[in-house]
């Protein structure tokens, strides 16, 4: 399973706007990944312990794994489907969001260990 | 990116020293690479349920660009250490600094993959604070 973790300020526009947010990237990532489903979590960071620049933090980091490997063309895709979305519902400027991708690799089944 | 996460024992950081501490984390890491400000991120988790062990008292969870020199990350080693002992009640040596990288093409921020170090694309992007 693919998953999602949505890191936001518990005081900003993403947090008024989760609910929709978090709906767009499971189609976003249901069209880009042949309607596979991704388990997403929030987790809502109170005023005074995030910072950007050195200064109180409007940002949201939104940080996916993946099932890997994936190529440069199909992160850059998923990833701009994210801002794009992102900055539509929340209002916010593309500096204001973060987006990264891990792969993940599945793992070896026991047939396969014992075979290699 | 580069994103730092904080863990810090309740009792070595006022909440009013954190913006500051920030700050200094944020010079140090532009002075260390070249990068924008504007990019660097510093979150605080106050370890309230004493998980930290016992002899740290400020991990860094640092993901920073791949493709740093062995160098900048020592000298990014010794001198977030140095900032979070002047801000902090902390020994330096209870100042735990744990550096992952991600490869730039995996982070998506100001609207762009980010640059790899080195590359024609990333001093375009150091000029985004100037």
């Amino acid at each position: 399973m693919n998953t999602i973790s949505c890191l936001v300020q518990a005081e900003g526009v993403a947090a008024q706007h989760q609910s929709e947010l978090e709906q767009a990237l499971r189609t976003n990532h249901a069209t880009q990944l042949d309607g596979a489903e991704v388990d997403i979590s929030w987790r809502l960071v109170e005023s005074g312990l995030m910072f950007t620049a050195g200064a109180p933090s409007s940002s949201s980091v939104i940080a996916c794994i993946l099932n890997g490997p994936t190529t440069l063309t199909q992160r850059e895709t998923y990833m701009r489907s994210i801002c794009d979305f992102w900055t539509d519902i929340t209002g916010c400027t593309d500096h204001e969001i973060v987006v990264s991708i891990s792969e993940i690799s599945d793992l070896p089944t026991s047939h396969e260990s014992v075979n290699s | 990116m580069p994103f730092y996460h904080a863990i810090v024992r309740p009792e070595v950081l006022a909440p009013a020293d954190r913006e500051a501490l920030s700050n200094d984390l944020t010079s140090v890491h532009c002075d260390v690479t070249g990068a924008p400000r504007t990019f660097v991120h510093v979150l605080y988790t106050v370890d309230d349920a004493n998980r930290l062990p016992d002899n740290i008292d400020v991990l860094y969870r640092a993901n920073i660009r791949s493709g740093r020199t062995t160098e900048q990350k020592a000298e990014l080693t010794t001198r977030l250490q140095t900032a979070t002992a002047k801000r902090t009640t902390a020994n330096p040596s209870s100042i735990a600094i744990h550096i992952e990288e991600t490869e730039a093409s995996f982070v998506m921020e100001g609207g762009s993959l980010l640059p790899e170090p080195g590359s024609p694309e990333e001093e375009a992007w150091k000029a985004l604070d100037a």
